[in-house]
């Protein structure tokens, strides 16, 4: 999908993905490679704004295609005058950026060079903190800023058109080592949407789940929950914020029984404390009942109420899989991510789950997105559907723009399109 | 001066805690199993030599080459009766049977010996001291035979390791046993030939240990083995310069901390130190972090 | 014998059968030892016993609850030991009822064991595995170490303390209550059966109320899978620190039990081979398994006291037994008996009142 209209344009200047971040995350992600530094010890004289021709092709600012990187829109100084709110905003994230890469020693000492020699001058200004060498820096060199478009082909279904989105990725990326395992990931998914990620084995869908859950902490980018930035908070945290997810190999707690894990998936909807517990004070009785009720609700969902007692680790893999659904939907999730949640289910197990998560979003009202290589399944419920190939979105769109998508189709070899 | 003597002191207990830990990493690296009972192969190592030398009057050098052999069989009967039917156990399972072959070993040393401590001669007795600095730093030969011994030793391994068929199935099976069994790689006699090894080590160690420190019990092995153990992960578990260097850093540290700083409080400091280097890199100095896949 | 249909069946199962098996265990050692048909050196350890089936179940917190292997529990019980009896001497000098002083004194040691793993456990529960197992031996070394240079003394003006000798309490008149590498001296014997008896019994009822509450849910959601916990917005951290501070509470309450059977307790009581001691217990007992632990503590600690008869043989024999029993079940021809013995006896099959052993879950 490459649209380049903004389908939320309700959604205030401050909460856009704004061009100072991407140009700062982009920068961050080359600081890692001493060639560009060398680059811009190079050319630091010779180019004050800027960025050698490699250096900008190395890193494209948007990756939908669509819109060539704008080179050099260079303002006048007044326009970054660090009073201006939003600009203010975005001086703040640009800082985030820079904490985030504080252990890049290599790039901390590549800024400050850059400050010392007048070069960084205009991003040292727009950081605004009000410090008085700062300003002074600002007055004697030119403050210009390089402008960058927008990656801004978001789509959500239309009822959720007036809703904060449940999520929205941008620019989200992680390296392991060397290799950019998720780049500049943009992903805007509706409060009551089921969003599907879907592309060949290796390409990095489980990986974006991890990024979402905190599992790994993302090298680059933002995520937003509902809103809500969840930078720098832990797995549980994220949790407990509202996104809960069941994982590709199942991980259930299979020693316990299924009520038990239900329970305690519950663990931060019900309050008891560990004295009320070992003196068996009344507040523990009151709390135990919530927990049996409350788990034999959700067990209902998928008419497993009759198995509460079983251990989880002994029941079929079909129910395994689906216990893990009830387990996460006990978080209260406002987003559920499923991993593969069809993966060794029979036909008729499929058919049921696809009517069970559109009944998990019509009566929990949350969005569901999940990772899928049942093009059926995907095909049936999704109804925004994003490709990922090589750690990077190839496209985004309704199942028929996907099915008709000529990039998609060379992803999978034909495959996908061939299936749906 | 004193600094310096009390450093030369520490290489040479930490040279004894090196090849303790040797032992001890090399059976991590490829059982993946704590094997307590390693201490106390180094003290029945002590007492073969101490037979052989002192008892029976023989050279001490045959002694030392009868208490590797002695520790050798030893290792790998332990490892075949003990082990080797726990492959699929709870580490839980192995580590207290390792627990109950120290036991074993303790007690039956104690049936055979007595509870009464022996008094070690040194192997290298009569051997002439190293004075340097117009006789002011005397070095005994004890301490150059140790700390020899164990550069030696070192070497030997890594050649041993990256040089070698066996070494090379040994790096195999630490990697992935199921793997290197299906390339062929005979996994169970593998894991005996570390075994060997590592015993055959601990008899040296033994040696060395006793001739140092001349007090023979059925105990000897258990606090230096403690300590080597502690070595071995300080360096790294499964690292074999990791578990040089954890050991000499080690005595180097318990000498000092002895000179310094009092002896009472030396063991504490020593694992202090583990517990501060473990909570700054948790995988010990030159170990390497294998985080979980999700 | 007893099918879990029944009512009383189904209770046998819970925690009530574990706590019948106490009191009835109790009732028969009290009769027997009161109508002398017990020997004198089995009455005098049956404290002893008490004490080391509560070390063992608040291990099994840890080992088999938590899922961390922990080689230093005895050092817990040396700083619930010493203080507990520093704390007796001072209340004794207050209070005139012997069993007054003796709970309170157990509080004491309790906090205070309680407050050591929870700095211990600050630390070490940001590793795992093998490297949570060796900090946790190095800290017991640790505690052993302190207790073995550390001398406590109480006079008209309060208590002194020390860490190089006796005579640096500059103490006048007054006791010496601790003596370093002495260890505690002229100890009250408060300890007896009936009070090993009640510390078993509120281990065992702090113990299993943990469990099976959403604390103890938590704590064995983070033991089986702790990314999963994770994701379910289970602050693992938390939980793993609960478990082994609850764990060292008890374990103070124990070696308080343990130090005041005997009139003098050296620091060398609690080294690292009394912490393996106690993990031997709860690994023959079953991990996970409160009942398995209780059985197998009181066994293990008459053991070797019923061969004394074979005087230095007897760790020898007991040696070989704890091999045998660990590596037999898994030799081929033995587990095939063993599957016979289960299928024809039901007896025999497992019931574990806690979902036990660690095993990685299906895939």
């Amino acid at each position: 999908m490459a649209e380049p209209n903004d389908r939320i344009p309700e959604r205030g200047g401050a909460n856009q993905p704004d061009p100072e971040r991407a140009r700062a995350a982009e920068e961050l992600q080359n600081g890692l490679d001493p060639r560009v530094e060398e680059a811009y010890r190079g050319t630091a004289n010779e180019d004050l704004y800027g960025e050698p021709d490699d250096f900008r092709q190395k890193a494209p600012v948007a990756r939908t295609g669509d819109e060539a990187p704008a080179p050099d829109m260079d303002l006048p100084a007044a326009d970054t005058t660090p009073d201006e709110p939003p600009m203010r905003e975005e001086a703040l994230e640009l800082e985030r950026e820079e904490e985030r890469a504080e252990p890049d020693k290599g790039m901390a000492a590549l800024l400050n060079r850059r400050s010392r020699q007048g070069t960084y001058a205009a991003q040292a200004a727009a950081k605004g903190r009000g410090s008085k060498a700062r300003t002074a820096t600002r007055a004697k060199a030119t403050p210009r800023t390089r402008m960058v478009p927008l990656p801004s082909d978001g789509i959500v279904p239309e009822r959720d058109l007036h809703q904060t989105p449940v999520l929205e990725c941008r620019h989200l990326g992680i390296d392991f080592g060397g290799l950019h395992a998720v780049e500049d990931f943009n992903l805007i998914v509706g409060k009551t949407e089921i969003a599907g990620l879907i592309g060949p084995n290796g390409a990095g869908k489980t990986t974006v789940f991890n990024l979402l859950t905190k599992v790994y902490q993302p090298t680059r980018g933002t995520i937003l929950l509902d809103g809500v930035d969840t930078h720098g908070m832990s797995t549980p945290k994220v949790a407990q914020a509202g996104i809960a997810r069941t994982f590709q190999n199942i991980r259930l707690f299979a020693n316990l029984t299924v009520e038990e894990n239900v329970a305690i998936g519950l663990h931060n909807q019900v309050r008891c404390g560990m004295w009320s517990s070992i003196f068996r004070l009344p507040k523990f009785w009151v709390s135990e009942h919530e927990f049996h009720k409350q788990a034999l609700e959700l067990l209902d969902i998928f008419s497993m109420a009759d198995l509460a007692d079983v251990t989880a680790g002994n029941l079929p893999y079909g129910a395994q899989r689906r216990l893990e659904i009830i387990r996460a939907l006990a978080t209260h999730p406002k987003l559920l991510l499923l991993d593969e949640p069809a993966a060794g289910m029979n036909p008729v197990e499929t058919e049921e789950l696809m009517t069970n998560i559109r009944k998990i979003r019509d009566d929990f009202q949350i969005a569901v997105m999940l990772i899928e290589h049942d093009m059926d399944l995907v095909m049936n419920i999704c109804e925004g559907i994003a490709v990922l190939n090589y750690g990077k979105v190839i496209a985004k769109g309704t199942p028929e723009e996907i099915q008709g998508n000529q990039q998609v189709i060379e992803a999978y070899l034909g495959s996908s399109a061939g299936e749906a | 001066m004193g600094f310096l003597e009390n450093l030369i002191n520490g290489v040479s207990l930490g040279s004894v805690y090196a090849i303790i830990a040797l032992g001890y990493t090399m059976v991590y690296g490829i059982a993946r199993m704590l094997n307590f009972a390693h201490g106390d192969v180094i003290m029945v190592g002590g007492y073969v030599s101490f037979v052989i030398a002192s008892s029976m009057g023989l050279n001490p050098l045959f002694g030392i080459l009868v208490a590797v052999i002695v520790c050798t069989a030893l290792g790998i009967t332990i490892e075949k009766v003990a082990y080797k039917p726990l492959r699929q156990s709870a580490s839980l399972t192995v580590l207290i049977t390792a627990i109950g072959v120290s036991y074993l070993l303790q007690n039956t040393a104690l049936l055979i010996w007595g509870a009464n401590p022996k008094v070690y001669t040194s192997v290298v007795a009569g051997w002439p001291q190293l004075q340097l600095f117009d006789g002011q730093l005397i070095i005994s030969a004890e301490t150059v035979v140790t700390i020899c011994a164990c550069a030696v030793i070192m070497i030997a391994m890594v050649t041993f390791i990256h040089r070698t068929k066996i070494g090379k199935a040994m790096r195999a099976v630490s990697e992935d046993p199921g793997a290197a069994r299906l390339m062929g790689i005979n996994v169970d006699s593998t894991i005996s030939i570390t075994f060997a090894i590592g015993s055959g080590l601990a008899a040296i160690a033994g040696v060395l240990l006793c001739s140092s420190y001349p007090t023979l019990m059925p105990t000897t092995g258990a606090m230096p083995g403690i300590k080597a153990f502690t070595a071995a992960v300080f360096g790294g578990i499964g690292s074999i310069p990791g578990a040089v260097l954890g050991g000499i850093l080690l005595g180097i540290i318990e000498i000092f901390a002895k000179a310094y700083i009092g002896t009472q409080f030396s063991d504490a400091i020593v694992f202090a130190v583990l517990i501060i280097v473990l909570l700054i890199k948790p995988s010990g100095l030159l170990g390497k972090y294998v985080p979980e896949k999700v | 014998m007893v099918k879990g249909t029944t009512v009383f069946g189904r209770l046998w199962k819970g925690p009530f059968g574990t706590y019948l098996i106490v009191v009835v265990a109790y009732a028969i050692f009290q009769v027997l030892a009161s109508a002398g048909s017990l020997p004198s050196v089995i009455v005098g350890l049956l404290p002893t016993i008490c004490a080391y089936i509560s070390a063992t179940i608040s291990l099994n917190l840890v080992v088999g609850i938590s899922g961390e292997l922990s080689l230093g529990h005895a050092g817990f019980m040396s700083v619930g030991a010493y203080t507990g009896i520093v704390a007796a001497t001072c209340y004794s000098a207050v209070i005139d009822i012997p069993w007054l002083v003796f709970i309170l004194a157990m509080l004491t040691g309790a906090v205070f064991a309680a407050i050591a793993g929870f700095v211990v456990g600050v630390p070490v529960m940001r590793l795992s595995g093998d490297y949570l197992a060796i900090v946790t031996l190095a800290f017991g070394e640790i505690i052993k170490n302190i207790m073995n240079n550390l001398y406590v003394g109480l006079d008209d003006a309060g208590l002194h303390f020390s860490f190089s000798s006796a005579q640096d309490l500059h103490m006048t008149n007054g006791n010496i209550i601790i003596n370093g590498p002495q260890g505690a001296v002229g100890v009250e014997q408060l300890s007896t059966f009936f009070g090993g008896f009640i510390l078993v019994l509120v281990t065992l009822a702090v113990v299993l109320n943990l469990i099976r509450s959403r604390s103890g849910r938590a704590i064995m959601a983070v033991r089986d899978n702790s990314i999963a916990a994770e994701s379910v917005g289970i602050n693992t951290t938390k939980y793993r620190l609960m478990a082994f501070v609850v764990a060292s509470a008890l374990a103070g309450m124990a070696g308080l039990m343990y130090a005041m059977n005997y009139n003098a307790v050296v620091p060398v009581r609690f080294d690292y081979n009394a912490s393996i001691l106690i993990l031997v217990y709860v690994v023959l007992g079953g991990i996970g398994n409160i009942r398995g632990s209780i059985i197998s503590a009181t066994v293990l600690v008459v053991l070797p006291e019923v061969l004394r008869f074979m005087s230095e043989y007897r760790m020898l024999i007991y040696a070989i037994v704890l091999i045998a029993v660990m590596v037999l079940p898994n030799v081929p021809a033995v587990q095939r008996f063993l599957d016979y013995i289960q299928d024809k006896i039901p007896f025999f099959r497992s019931r574990d009142e806690v979902p036990g052993d660690v095993t990685e879950g299906a895939e």
